[in-house]
């Protein structure tokens, strides 16, 4: 059973934002609304890292535990999708989601707030695959076309990576061991609370003092 | 002797049975349409597989993944 994710791989990511006009572009996505970003940490320091972040389609979604009308629905692929018909853009999956994931239309039928919209991993909504009324609603539907994510499949570096999650994990497994590093990768402090985090490896550290003495 | 073995067939079809993995799906009580793979029945689909058979749907994107996304797969 395919169960849809995303892994964006820091090491990777140049921050060229294509993912996002990848997304803005497939899906006509309307100016004021960011299904897709790329967030820079420690932006201008030496050693920046940058993940491109959208909704993680989570396997217990909080958007989906908050929201009062019950709009959101998970698909046999695993994919966290919404009823733009029932939504009544009330904005309580932006506050619970910790992507900030869910994106407001500045024009709608509610005034100043429109229904939200949100990445949908490419695979359309609650309309009928590849029709019209799907297309406006929810964006295009590679997913019934047979087809990946449009943000990852341009992404440069494929930093991105989108697909079952099986797949997907080990690709990234692969990088990981043809990298062969350890605790001084990005993030591992952060995931497992590692004194070494962040630390060049010891010949590297020890390289560099004999140039510079 | 042959009852013992039925049985015990049947207990370990039935402890394997709670190795499989429950379904994803989370539902309103809306109906919200056909599962991906059976296609949009237009001709602008990824060529490789059959509108409405899930196994090839799945395999499609897997072979799409790996050839797309995997670059060790055309180094080594």
């Amino acid at each position: 059973m395919a169960r849809m994710k995303f892994v964006c791989d820091a090491e990777r990511c140049i921050e060229c934002n294509s993912c996002v006009t990848a997304c803005k572009n497939e899906h006509e996505i309307p100016w004021g609304v960011n299904r897709r970003r790329v967030v820079t940490l420690n932006d201008g320091v030496p050693g920046e890292k940058s993940i491109s972040v959208a909704c993680m389609h989570c396997s217990d979604a909080p958007c989906m535990a908050v929201c009062p009308v019950n709009c959101f629905y998970r698909t046999e692929e695993g994919v966290v999708l919404h009823n733009k018909d029932t939504c009544i853009g009330c904005g309580y999956c932006s506050y619970a989601c910790p992507f900030g994931a869910p994106q407001f239309p500045s024009e709608g039928a509610f005034g100043v707030r429109g229904k939200m919209d949100k990445c949908t991993f490419c695979s359309g909504g609650s309309e009928e695959h590849g029709s019209e009324a799907e297309f406006e609603k929810y964006g295009r539907n590679r997913l019934a076309e047979g087809k990946l994510p449009a943000c990852a499949e341009m992404c440069s570096t494929k930093a991105l990576l989108a697909g079952d999650g099986d797949v997907v994990a080990d690709i990234f497994r692969t990088r990981v061991v043809q990298r062969g590093k350890g605790a001084e990768v990005w993030g591992w402090g952060t995931a497992y609370g590692s004194q070494q985090a962040g630390q060049p490896p010891a010949e590297q550290s020890a390289t560099s003092a004999e140039g510079k003495s | 002797m042959k009852t013992t073995c039925l049985g015990l067939a049947a207990l370990c079809v039935l402890a394997l049975s709670a190795c499989s993995e429950p379904s994803q799906e989370m539902r309103s009580d809306r109906s919200h349409g056909e599962p991906e793979y059976m296609g949009t029945g237009s001709n602008f689909v990824a060529s490789g597989w059959t509108q409405g058979d899930k196994s090839s749907w799945a395999s499609e994107l897997k072979t799409r993944t790996q050839r797309g996304q995997n670059e060790y797969n055309k180094i080594h």
